[in-house]
């Protein structure tokens, strides 16, 4: 049930929708207003470009209470965003704890880790709670915020979510005239401007259209992309909310090189200096209509619909640099028998390797209807929630057909960025078909939270799910050039599983709320990178669970919001390859599981101060069984791979006066491990030093609606592994100076 | 009904009008003043047609419109544009009057009934001495003077004053609403039954039979009242 202060006066209702014209055209009368509208739905999105607090979130399906969800969540509003200047979902999710990243194969994959599992990037990112299915440098520019649901969570999303789940959610068109065009430019060539139109176009329609343009050289890791993302609603207040829209964002990026480890540790290379060639490249495109209808029922129950479809390509091919110490071949390659290299100099030479190229397609198709009313039965409260979701996915991937590939001539500590091509033929991958992936999904769930006495609530929900993928791998002629395959091997995957979660909620009063949560979450083979093979589609679903004991308490008149959670993740019948890593395993003999504690704090500490912090100390992570191969049993025991112990960020700002505000924030990790081959136990062999990166802003107000502002982005430049492999790591970005004018009208 | 409206600017807000505040071209504040309340007047008011003005309106009523406890309470129609006085000095004091019944738009786009008369503090009480706003009619006298960022809501009927600042300055934002229901008496009731309803709503739910009742009743007299 809703709390009194979250139900709004009639009077309020009735009106608070049709006032913004009184700012121009004061003696306009209020017009219009519907009667009997009940449920406070868009509240909390009002507020997230002038808070990092936030109580409500969408996350759950339909929106909710956080303190009524029963696992730990943090969110990412748009002031913070704003703030630091988080350009993109990687930069913004630095400012969540406990969530690490790896390089992959191409160095450039967004393939995040959250306690110690992938939030796997064609599977756990979600874009306004449905799946965000490719790999591609997502931007922030159209989001309001981004909600981070840490645990298992297959009973609200289906396949995936053993470590949580990431929901951006998309700005939406509002009741009121205004725009907001920031421009920024910084070293390295950075430029970036960002226009946020918003127009009320009738009595209950508006139209917002956001669009970003972005370059920068980067000392050779360059920048180059923009976005266009226009949506209108109607029947905005009313009964009957209709929203459609269209998103396309294009990348023409350089990736930054990745440098293979030195001693062990991270190469002591300076931070931004690339090493790449003028062939590197990440090309990505974007783009997909979505829908959504929302009504709302006489007796308060509402049925949200909504549909999203696209196509997202990627293409890219890079360079990973490793230290030699004699001058390379030819070929690129250090003389067999060279001594390791212990210490770098800016004389020191370094081979450039290509990284295995890579293209994928997919299409994808979601919709989904959730259904919520609030209810008394059997002289308890209920609100439930149901709802059905449906998808239809499809990947094609790309290989370069066997064709020779330049080479990658060295280069010297000394000499980043030094303007090298390819030398010799093949300056670009032709790509053939490797394998095609098309599955069909639908879910249905039910969840009841029940007011079963005063303070006290009870949620328990059920899902089932029907999956069911085809998938093709094309097999060539080996060393052969060709685009024709000799053989396709087609590979059917079929799985039914459910999935489950409950809780307990204890909350004495408005400001306190505790929980017990139990969640369990399934993967099939067909999850991460889609990869069926004819070994592992027999093998069912990966399942997870996850139990949790937390609080969310507010503090000084609810200005101030502190959430805490003990947690134990665990897979408990893994495949015993990581997913990560394509392999031919096809057993689910494999467990891990791990447990720690996270902490947010959030809001404001007084009139002038406000914090967003948040902190994860993961004390186990820990492999427990695997399977017979060699490698596999000695990982046994060892801690998971890409797990810091100790993680966390905060943001922290100061209104010295009504014009001026400064800020501090620093975001880090302690000692960092790559995965070992291919059973993520962490590296032995390879390690990156824990680091801390300071950030700091300064923002002076000439107006409430014309700013200025100041950032310097990693104060001390830090050189620290952000993106790990088992064989290099891909340096966190330096030092960025970056200078800010806004308007908002 | 008298009522007290709190927080209706944040403190960030207060922050940035008193900046504003500070360098506002003030004037005198009989140039508002009808022919009879001029001879009470003795304050500084600032121009309407200027920048600080325009911003500091729009600041305020972007406050207004956030709020809930007040749309509940005044059911506003039109609202004049903010004015905002100084009090304090030499200029320091407005003695009894009652506000004229309509308010002229400036830019001639229309006029506003002045069933609701509104005053939103905007120095902290501590800074000032005196300034108290003293307010006369069926509920009696009451002195106001309230925390900076807060409203007070008075029917426009009633006989009111400004007592001397003897300290300090009292700043002050001033407007009027026409309400889509003219009688106080009749607002009073609404906002009561809206403030009950609410609790009710969150007690039983939206779906109890009885709240459905008179959330309709609610209804239902307003329609009966309302003027539009």
């Amino acid at each position: 049930m809703p709390r009194e202060a979250a139900i709004l006066p009639f009077g309020a209702l009735m009106l608070a929708a049709s006032v913004s014209s009184w700012a121009q055209t004061p003696a306009a009368p209020v017009q219009g207003g519907t009667l009997g509208t009940i449920t406070v739905t868009e509240q909390a999105e009002a507020q997230s470009k002038d808070k990092v607090q936030t109580k409500k979130t969408s996350i759950g399906k339909g929106t909710q209470e956080i303190r009524d969800i029963p696992q730990s969540i943090n969110v990412i509003t748009e002031k913070l965003i704003d703030d630091v200047k988080l350009d993109t979902l990687k930069d913004a999710l630095h400012y969540s704890a406990g969530i690490t990243f790896a390089a992959t194969e191409n160095g450039t994959d967004q393939d995040i880790r959250l306690r110690g599992f992938p939030i796997a990037s064609t599977g756990d990112l979600m874009i306004d709670g449905m799946r965000d299915p490719s790999q591609y440098d997502r931007d922030t520019f159209n989001l309001d915020r981004i909600e981070v649901l840490r645990g298992s969570a297959s009973m609200l999303f289906g396949r995936g979510s053993t470590g949580g789940v990431v929901n951006q959610v998309s700005k939406r068109p509002m009741l009121a005239d205004q725009t907001d065009v920031v421009g920024t430019i910084g070293s390295g060539g950075y430029f970036r401007t960002t226009a946020d139109f918003n127009v009320r176009t009738g009595e209950t329609s508006a139209l917002r259209i956001n669009a970003m343009y972005n370059k920068a050289d980067n000392g050779g890791a360059n920048i180059d992309k923009y976005g266009i993302a226009p949506s209108y609603s109607w029947g905005l207040g009313t009964a009957d909310e209709f929203t459609v829209g269209l998103f396309h964002l294009k990348n023409n990026n350089v990736p930054m090189s990745a440098v293979r480890y030195v001693n062990g540790s991270l190469a002591p290379v300076k931070p931004g200096n690339f090493y790449g060639t003028s062939a590197d490249f990440v090309d990505g495109e974007a783009n997909y209509v979505h829908g959504a209808w929302k009504h709302t029922f006489a007796n308060g129950g509402e049925l949200r619909t909504q549909l999203r479809s696209g196509v997202f390509e990627r293409a890219q091919w890079s360079t990973a640099v490793g230290a030699c110490g004699a001058l390379p071949t030819a070929a690129g390659t250090c003389p067999a028998g060279t001594r390791a290299v212990t210490s770098l100099d800016p004389s020191t030479f370094l081979t450039r390797s290509s990284l295995t190229p890579r293209k994928d397609r997919y299409k994808a198709t979601y919709a989904q209807s959730d259904y919520s009313l609030a209810f008394d039965a059997l002289g308890m409260k209920h609100e439930l929630l149901t709802g059905i979701d449906a998808s239809k996915e499809e990947a094609v991937r790309f290989q370069n057909n066997g064709s020779t590939l330049g080479i990658r001539p060295p280069t010297r500590v000394g000499t980043p960025d030094d303007g090298t091509g390819l030398v010799g033929t093949g300056l670009s991958p032709q790509w053939r078909n490797s394998s095609n992936y098309d599955a069909k999904a639908y879910g249905l769930y039910v969840q009841d939270l029940v007011q079963v006495a005063s303070h006290w609530k009870v949620l328990g929900g059920i899902r089932y799910d029907n999956f069911k993928g085809d998938f093709e791998q094309l097999n060539y002629r080996t060393g052969a050039v060709s685009n024709t395959p000799l053989s396709v091997t087609s590979t059917h995957l079929s799985n039914s599983p459910w999935s489950y979660r409950g809780g307990v909620l204890y909350q004495p009063s408005d400001t306190q709320s505790y929980h017990l949560s139990y969640g369990t979450s399934f993967n099939t083979s067909a999850d991460t990178y889609q990869y069926v093979t004819p070994q592992n589609a027999n093998t069912p679903p990966e399942k997870s669970r996850n139990l949790e004991l937390g609080a969310k308490l507010d503090w000084l008149g609810g200005a101030l919001s502190t959430r805490g959670a003990i947690f134990r993740t665990e897979k408990y019948n893994e495949r015993t390859t990581d997913a990560d890593f394509a392999g031919s395993a096809y057993t689910l003999s494999g467990k891990r599981h791990t447990a720690g504690v996270e902490l947010d704090v959030v809001g404001r500490l007084g009139p002038q101060w406000e914090i967003y912090a948040s902190y994860t100390w993961v004390p186990v992570a820990k492999i427990d069984q695997a399977g017979s191969a060699a490698a596999a049993q000695a990982s046994i025991g060892q801690r998971v791979g890409l797990t810091p112990k100790q993680s966390g960020a905060v943001w922290v700002s100061y209104q010295a006066t009504p014009k001026l505000r400064v800020a501090l924030g620093a975001h880090g990790a302690t000692e960092n491990r790559p995965l070992t081959g291919n059973t993520g136990a962490a590296s032995a062999t390879a390690r990156v030093p824990g680091y801390v990166v300071a950030d700091a802003m300064l923002e002076y107000k000439f107006t409430p609606d014309v700013y200025v502002q100041l950032n310097v982005n990693n104060l001390s430049n830090k050189a620290y592994g952000d993106q790990l492999y088992p064989g290099f790591a891909i340096l966190g970005t330096k030092r960025q100076v970056l200078g800010t004018v806004g308007v908002r009208f | 009904m008298l009522l007290h409206i709190k927080e209706v600017l944040t403190s960030e807000e207060l922050g940035e009008a008193r900046e504003i505040l500070a360098d506002a071209p003030w004037g005198d504040g009989r140039i508002t003043a009808g022919s009879q309340s001029a001879q009470a007047k003795n304050n500084e008011q600032l121009r309407e047609d200027c920048e600080q003005t325009r911003a500091l309106q729009q600041l305020l009523l972007r406050g207004l419109e956030r709020h809930q406890v007040f749309f509940s309470a005044a059911l506003p129609k039109q609202i004049s544009p903010p004015l905002f006085n100084r009090y304090g000095g030499a200029a320091n004091s407005f003695g009894n009057h009652v506000d004229s019944a309509v308010r002229f738009l400036r830019d001639g786009s229309g006029r506003v009934r002045t069933d609701i008369s509104c005053t939103l503090f905007l120095a902290e009480p501590g800074e000032y001495d005196g300034g108290e706003l003293v307010i006369e009619d069926t509920f009696g006298t009451q002195r106001v003077k309230l925390a900076a960022g807060d409203m007070v809501l008075y029917p426009g009927t009633s006989v009111h004053r400004v007592l001397p600042v003897t300290r300090g300055y009292r700043l002050a934002s001033y407007f009027w609403i026409q309400s889509m229901v003219r009688s106080d008496e009749q607002r009073r009731l609404l906002f009561e039954m809206d403030n009950h309803l609410r609790h009710l709503r969150s007690q039983y739910g939206e779906t109890d039979s009885g709240v459905i009742g008179l959330t309709s009743t609610y209804h239902n007299l307003l329609r009966m009242w309302l003027d539009i």
